[in-house]
C-alpha cells in the first residue's frame, strides 16, 4: 500500500489528478482502499487554487470504496480525512454543521477535535497584573469558573477536569461553571455563558444567559481579574 | 487631535490598538526572541507584556504627546525590543552565575521558589552535560530510522511543526505522516526498552 500511496502523492505533486479507480484496481483490502481514497480526498482539497471551491466529500468515494463503505471504521477514516482537509486547506467548516451533515454520533466529535489539533493546537495564556501566571495547550472543551473546595486557588488549570479556576471559593458572584470555551473550527472558539439567569460581561461584549459568542484566534479577554489570551500554539 | 490618557480607558480603543499592534509586535520581536532559549522567552509573552506596559504608561499620562497610531506603534515596538533585551541580559547574567535561575518567561516570570546566589549552584549540578547526552541519544536514535524521510519527519516534529505543516513540507499526506510517526514511536520505544 505504501507504494500506491507514494504513487498517488507523486501524481498529485506533478499536478496530475490521478485516476483513482485505476490505482484501486488490485486493492482488495478495505482499509487500504479507504486509505487511498482518504489520501486522494486530502490532495483534492490541498490542490485547489483560489477559484471556487470544489466541495469534495467523503460520500464522493462511496462507489469507489465498494463494500468498504459499509464498514464504520473505513467510513470514519474518510470522514476524518474530509474534516482535516477542509479545516486545514478548505472552507473550514463549523464542527456542529459537519456533525449534522454527516449525521455523526456525539461520540465521534472527539475524533474530529483530535484532527483539529493536527491542523493547529490552541493554547491559553493567563496573565495577572502584567505577569504571565499560566500557559497550557487547551483541549477542545473547557470550563472557567469559581474554585471548588477541593481545587487549588485561582488561577489554576486542572487538566483532568478541563477546568480553569478563575476565582477563589469565597467569590460567590462567580459560578462554579461560569464560562464554557470550546473549539468550533481550526482557529475559532465559542464562548458560552453557562448561567441560565444572568448575562455575562466579557470586556465590551455581553453574552445573554445560556447564550454564546464566537471569536477568532488570537482572542484576548479580561475575565474576573485575569487577562486570558487564546492563541494558536503551533503551526 | 492629540490622544489623551483617558482614551486608554475606552475598551473599544484598546481593542483597536490590540488588533493593530499585537500580531505586528510578535513578528517584530520574533527573530530576536528565537536567539533566546525557550521556555525563558517567547514572542507572545513579550508582545503581551509590551502591549500591557504601553497601555498602563499611556493611561498614566507618561506619553503626553501621542498624536497617531504610527507614533504609538513605534513606542510599543521599542518597549518590546527593550523587554527582549532585558530577558537576554537576565539570562546571560544567570549563566555567569549571579542571581536566581530564570524559570519563567520574560517579565511574566513567577518569582516563587527561585534559588538565590550560591544556593543555585546545587540546583544546577550536572546540567552542563545533559544537552550533550540528549544530542548523542537523538543522533543514535536517528541513525536507527530506516531512511531520510523518517528522519525529516521526526526532526520537523521535534521542532514543533504540526502534522499538516510536515505533510506540506515533505509533499505527502497527513495520514502518511501519522503512520511514519507511529512507526517511529514504536521503534524508539522498543529500542529504549532494549537498552533499559
Amino acid at each position: 500500500m505504501d507504494a500506491l500511496l507514494d504513487r498517488l502523492d507523486f501524481l498529485w505533486k506533478d499536478g496530475l489528478a490521478p485516476d483513482l479507480n485505476e490505482l484501486l484496481t488490485d486493492v482488495r483490502d478495505p482499509v487500504a482502499r479507504a486509505e487511498l481514497c482518504a489520501a486522494d480526498l486530502e490532495w483534492r482539497w490541498r490542490s485547489q487554487g483560489s477559484g471556487p471551491i470544489m466541495a469534495w466529500s467523503a460520500s464522493n468515494y462511496q462507489a469507489m470504496m465498494g463494500t468498504a463503505w459499509s464498514l464504520p471504521a473505513c467510513r470514519q477514516l474518510l470522514i476524518d480525512a474530509e474534516w482535516l482537509a477542509r479545516s486545514a486547506w478548505g472552507d473550514k467548516p463549523h464542527i456542529d454543521h459537519f456533525v449534522a451533515h454527516h449525521q455523526l454520533a456525539e461520540s465521534q466529535r472527539g475524533s474530529l477535535w483530535e484532527k483539529l489539533d493536527q491542523v493547529v493546537q490552541m493554547k491559553l495564556i493567563v496573565g495577572c497584573k502584567s505577569k504571565k501566571v499560566l500557559e497550557f495547550t487547551v483541549p477542545f472543551d473547557i470550563t472557567l469558573g469559581r474554585q471548588n473546595p477541593w481545587e487549588p486557588s485561582s488561577p489554576a488549570w486542572i487538566p483532568d477536569t478541563g477546568r480553569l479556576v478563575v476565582a477563589d471559593v469565597q467569590q460567590r458572584s462567580m459560578s462554579r461553571k461560569q464560562l464554557g470555551l470550546r473549539r468550533v473550527r481550526a482557529e475559532e472558539i465559542e464562548l458560552i455563558n453557562c448561567s441560565e439567569r444572568r448575562a455575562l460581561k466579557i470586556d465590551i461584549y455581553e453574552i445573554a444567559p445560556g447564550g454564546t459568542m464566537n471569536a477568532f484566534l488570537p482572542f484576548v479577554f479580561g475575565f474576573n481579574h485575569l487577562t486570558i489570551s487564546a492563541e494558536v500554539a503551533s503551526v | 487631535m492629540p490622544i489623551e490618557p483617558s482614551d486608554f480607558d475606552d475598551p473599544a480603543f484598546i481593542e483597536e490598538l490590540w488588533d493593530a499592534f499585537y500580531p505586528r509586535v510578535k513578528l517584530a520581536v520574533l527573530s530576536r526572541v528565537r536567539s533566546i532559549q525557550r521556555p525563558v522567552a517567547d514572542e507572545s509573552g513579550i508582545a503581551l507584556s509590551a502591549f500591557h506596559s504601553f497601555i498602563e504608561n499611556a493611561r498614566n499620562g507618561k506619553f503626553p504627546n501621542l498624536v497617531d497610531q504610527d507614533e504609538m506603534w513605534r513606542l510599543v515596538k521599542r518597549i518590546a525590543i527593550r523587554k527582549t533585551s532585558d530577558v537576554r541580559k537576565n539570562l546571560l547574567a544567570q549563566k555567569r552565575g549571579g542571581g536566581a535561575i530564570v524559570f519563567g518567561q520574560s517579565d511574566f516570570s513567577d518569582d516563587s521558589g527561585l534559588s538565590q546566589g550560591i544556593h543555585s549552584a546545587s540546583d544546577r549540578h550536572g546540567e552542563p552535560s545533559e544537552p550533550v547526552e540528549v544530542a548523542d541519544l537523538l543522533n543514535t536514535m536517528l541513525q536507527r530510522l530506516p531512511d531520510a524521510r523518517h528522519q525529516d519527519v521526526i526532526l520537523l516534529k521535534l521542532q514543533g511543526a504540526s502534522v499538516v505543516t510536515i505533510a506540506e513540507c515533505l509533499g505527502t499526506t497527513t495520514r502518511t505522516i501519522q503512520r511514519i510517526l507511529k512507526k517511529i514511536e514504536q521503534s524508539w520505544q522498543s529500542v529504549l526498552l532494549e537498552d533499559s
